[in-house]
C-alpha cells in the first residue's frame, strides 16, 4: 500500500511537468492553430536562464525563476511576432537573416558586423522572394499556411537547441536549487522537497493560468477566439494581441518546467527538451484544444509511468525491457484514443457533410 | 425622390463606387454606391449571391481575411476613409456588427459574451452603462447570464449577439440577416428592438432577405443584384413598386392562377445582366 501511495506521489511530481508543458502546447493551439514544436526550446531557455541567474549571478533562486519565466515568455512572444504569422518572403528572408549571420560569426567576424551583413541578405532575399512572386504570380493568401507556421517551429526548435549550448556549454551542470535532498517522512512515505515544490509550483502557475483564462478580458478574448476566429475579430477582439499572450503564458509556463525538470544533481543538459516528446501523450491523452485536459492529461501520464517504473521489477516483468514505463504511456494513449478518439476532454470535431 | 435622399444632414457611412474581387479573379461588386445617415435605418435587400454579405465585409474590415481585396473606389465611416481599416478599428471608431448567422460563442456563458464584445471598451463604467442598456432592451439575457450561450433558444441567441454587438454603444449597428432561421413571431419582436435601438439614437444599417419585414421599420432600402444597386429609395416607395413587388416581396403579377404558371415562373427581366 505504501509503496502504491508512494508510486502515485512520485507519478504526480512527474506528472505536473507534463502538464506544465502540454498546457503550453495546448495555449498556443487554441490561439493559433499551431502545434509549437519550439516549446521544447523555451523549455531549455527558461532552465538555463533560471540557472543563470541564481547560480551565476547568485540571486535567490525563486527570484531567479520568476525572472526567468518572465524573459522566456518575452522571448516566446517576440519569437511570435518576428516568426510566426508571417508571409513568405519575410520568413524566407528571416531564415536567410539569421544563416548569414552564423555563417558569418563562424568565419570570425564580430556579431554586429555578423548582423548588419546578415541583414542585407535578408533585405536582398526579401526583395528577389517579391520580386519572383508578382512575376509568376504569389499564392494568394498573403500569409503562410498553417502548416508552413507549423514547420516554422521546428526550424526555430534547431536554433534555440543550438543557441543555448553555445551560451551555457553541453556539459550536464547542477541547477542549484535549494531543496536538495531535504525530506518530509510520514509514516514509510518520502516526500523529497523538490517533489513537494514542483507540485506546489505548478499548482500555482496553473491556478493564475485558470484565473486568468476564466475571469480577465484578455481570457475571456482568447477563449471567444479559439471558439470562433472571425467573430472575436469582427467584436474587435485583436488576434494579434491574443497570439502573443498565448505565446507569452506558453514562454511562461515552460520555464517553470524547464526548471522544475533540471532541479537535482547534473540534471541540466541542452537535451533536457526531449521530455516534451514524453509529454505528447500527455495532449493527446487529455485532448488537444482543453487546458484542464492537458493538466488532467499530464498527470495521468505521470502516475501511470511512474508506476509502471515501480512495479515492473516487482511483477517480474524484466523481459519488457528497460524504458518500459514509457512505452506503457503510449500504450495507454492508444486505448484511450480507441474510446476517445479526439482525448478525454477534447471537443468532439463534427463535420456537416 | 432626389432631394428625400438628401434632405438628411451628411452620411456617417458612405461607399463611393466600390469594387471588389476575391482571390484575385472573382469579380462581386461592380461600382457600388450608398450611404447611411446619421438616425436613419437603411435597408439593403438581394438574394442570395447578390454580393449583400461582400459588401458587408468590406464595411466592417473582415474581406481581408475571405480574401477579398478592394480595387476600386471607397468606404468612408464618419468622414474617414476605412478600406484598410481592421474591424480592431472600426469597432473603437463605433461601428459594430452582427454577423450572419449570429456566431456567439457558444461555449462561453451569456455574461462572458458581453464582455467579449466590450473587448475595445477600456472604461469599466461605460461597460456597465452599455451593459445596462443591453439588459433593459432584452430582459431575458439578464435572468440567463451565467448559462452557456450554446443552450439559449435561437431567438435569445440572437438576441446575445445583437447584445453583445451593443456593448461598444456603436454609432452604427450594421446587422446581416437578424431574421434568418427565426419564427414570424420572435422577427416581429427583433423588428421592434431594432426600431428602439434606432430610436436611442444609433444608425442601423440592415440586410435582409425579408423584405417585407425589412422595409417596415427602414427609412430607405437599396435593392443589389449581381453586385450592382439596382434601385433605392424611400422604404414606401419601394413597396409601391412592381417589380419589387414581384421579386422580393412575393405578390403582384395578377392573372397568375394555376400552379403550373407557378411552376414555370420566370422572372421577366433582370435589371442588370
Amino acid at each position: 500500500m505504501e509503496q502504491l501511495l508512494q508510486g502515485v506521489f512520485d507519478g504526480i511530481a512527474l506528472g505536473s511537468r507534463y502538464s506544465l508543458i502540454v498546457l503550453g502546447f495546448v495555449v498556443i493551439y487554441r490561439a493559433t492553430g499551431i502545434i509549437n514544436f519550439a516549446q521544447g526550446g523555451f523549455l531549455l531557455i527558461g532552465a538555463f536562464l533560471t540557472y543563470n541567474f541564481s547560480q551565476t549571478w547568485g540571486w535567490n533562486f525563486y527570484l531567479s525563476l520568476f525572472l526567468s519565466m518572465i524573459v522566456t515568455s518575452i522571448i516566446a512572444i517576440l519569437i511570435q511576432l518576428l516568426l510566426l504569422h508571417r508571409s513568405l518572403k519575410e520568413i524566407t528572408a528571416g531564415g536567410f537573416c539569421l544563416l548569414i549571420w552564423s555563417v558569418s560569426f563562424y568565419n570570425g567576424n564580430t556579431h554586429l558586423v555578423s548582423l548588419i551583413i546578415g541583414l542585407i541578405a535578408g533585405v536582398f532575399i526579401y526583395f528577389l522572394v517579391r520580386g519572383l512572386e508578382i512575376r509568376f504570380g504569389s499564392s494568394q493568401s498573403n500569409e503562410l499556411p498553417i502548416f508552413g507556421s507549423i514547420i516554422v517551429t521546428i526550424g526555430i526548435l534547431f536554433v534555440i537547441k543550438q543557441v543555448v549550448p553555445s551560451i551555457w556549454g553541453f556539459a550536464e551542470i547542477n541547477m542549484g536549487d535549494p531543496w536538495g535532498f531535504k525530506i518530509i517522512k510520514a509514516g514509510d512515505l518520502v516526500f523529497t522537497h523538490a517533489k513537494l515544490w514542483t507540485i506546489a509550483l505548478t499548482a500555482i502557475a496553473l491556478l493564475g493560468f485558470f484565473l486568468v483564462n476564466r475571469y480577465t478580458k484578455i481570457g475571456i478574448a482568447m477563449r471567444a477566439a479559439h471558439f470562433d476566429h472571425e467573430a472575436a475579430f469582427a467584436q474587435g477582439i485583436s488576434l494579434k494581441v491574443v497570439f502573443a499572450t498565448a505565446f507569452g503564458i506558453a514562454g511562461a509556463v515552460a520555464a517553470l518546467a524547464g526548471t522544475v525538470t533540471g532541479v537535482g544533481i547534473a540534471q541540466l543538459t541542452p537535451n533536457m527538451d526531449l521530455i516534451v516528446f514524453l509529454a505528447f501523450p500527455a495532449m493527446i491523452l487529455g485532448g488537444f484544444d482543453s487546458p484542464g485536459g492537458a493538466v488532467i492529461g499530464g498527470v495521468i501520464v505521470g502516475i501511470i509511468q511512474n508506476l509502471t517504473k515501480v512495479y515492473q521489477p516487482e511483477w517480474d516483468l524484466h523481459w519488457l525491457g528497460v524504458g518500459f514505463d514509457r512505452v506503457m504511456v503510449f500504450i495507454v494513449m492508444l486505448v484511450i484514443l480507441m474510446i476517445r478518439p479526439y482525448g478525454l476532454f477534447g471537443t468532439k470535431e463534427v463535420h456537416r457533410v | 425622390m432626389e432631394d428625400a435622399l438628401e434632405k438628411k444632414e451628411k452620411p456617417i457611412l458612405s461607399v463611393d463606387n466600390l469594387e471588389v474581387v476575391y482571390n484575385e479573379v472573382i469579380l462581386v461588386l461592380r461600382g457600388i454606391s450608398m450611404n447611411v445617415s446619421e438616425g436613419e435605418i437603411v435597408a439593403l435587400l438581394g438574394a442570395n449571391g447578390a454580393g449583400k454579405t461582400t459588401l458587408l465585409r468590406s464595411i466592417t474590415g473582415l474581406l481581408e481575411i475571405h480574401r477579398g481585396k478592394i480595387t476600386k473606389g471607397s468606404v468612408s465611416f464618419l468622414g474617414e476613409k476605412t478600406n484598410r481599416y481592421d474591424p480592431s478599428r472600426l469597432v473603437r471608431a463605433g461601428l459594430s456588427q452582427v454577423m450572419e448567422g449570429r456566431r456567439i460563442f457558444a461555449e462561453l456563458t451569456v455574461e462572458e459574451n458581453l464582455k467579449a464584445g466590450a473587448y475595445t471598451v477600456a472604461s469599466r463604467q461605460k461597460i456597465a452603462e452599455a451593459h445596462d442598456r443591453v439588459v433593459g432592451l432584452f430582459p431575458v439575457l439578464a435572468s440567463r447570464s451565467r448559462s452557456t450561450a450554446g443552450y439559449l433558444s435561437g431567438g435569445e441567441q440572437q438576441m446575445l449577439a445583437i447584445g453583445r454587438a451593443l456593448m461598444t454603444s456603436p454609432r452604427l449597428l450594421v446587422l446581416d440577416e437578424p431574421s434568418l432561421g427565426l419564427a414570424p413571431l420572435l422577427v416581429q419582436q427583433i423588428r421592434d428592438i431594432i426600431e428602439t435601438v434606432n430610436r436611442q439614437g444609433t444608425s442601423v444599417l440592415l440586410v435582409e432577405q425579408n423584405a417585407t419585414m425589412a422595409l417596415s421599420i427602414a427609412n430607405r432600402g437599396y435593392v443589389l443584384e449581381n453586385g450592382r444597386i439596382v434601385r433605392d429609395g424611400l422604404s414606401h416607395e419601394l413597396l409601391q413598386d412592381d417589380d419589387i413587388k414581384e421579386f422580393y416581396l412575393g405578390v403582384g403579377e395578377a392573372g397568375r392562377r394555376s400552379f403550373r404558371d407557378v411552376k414555370t415562373y420566370r422572372r421577366r427581366k433582370r435589371w442588370s445582366a
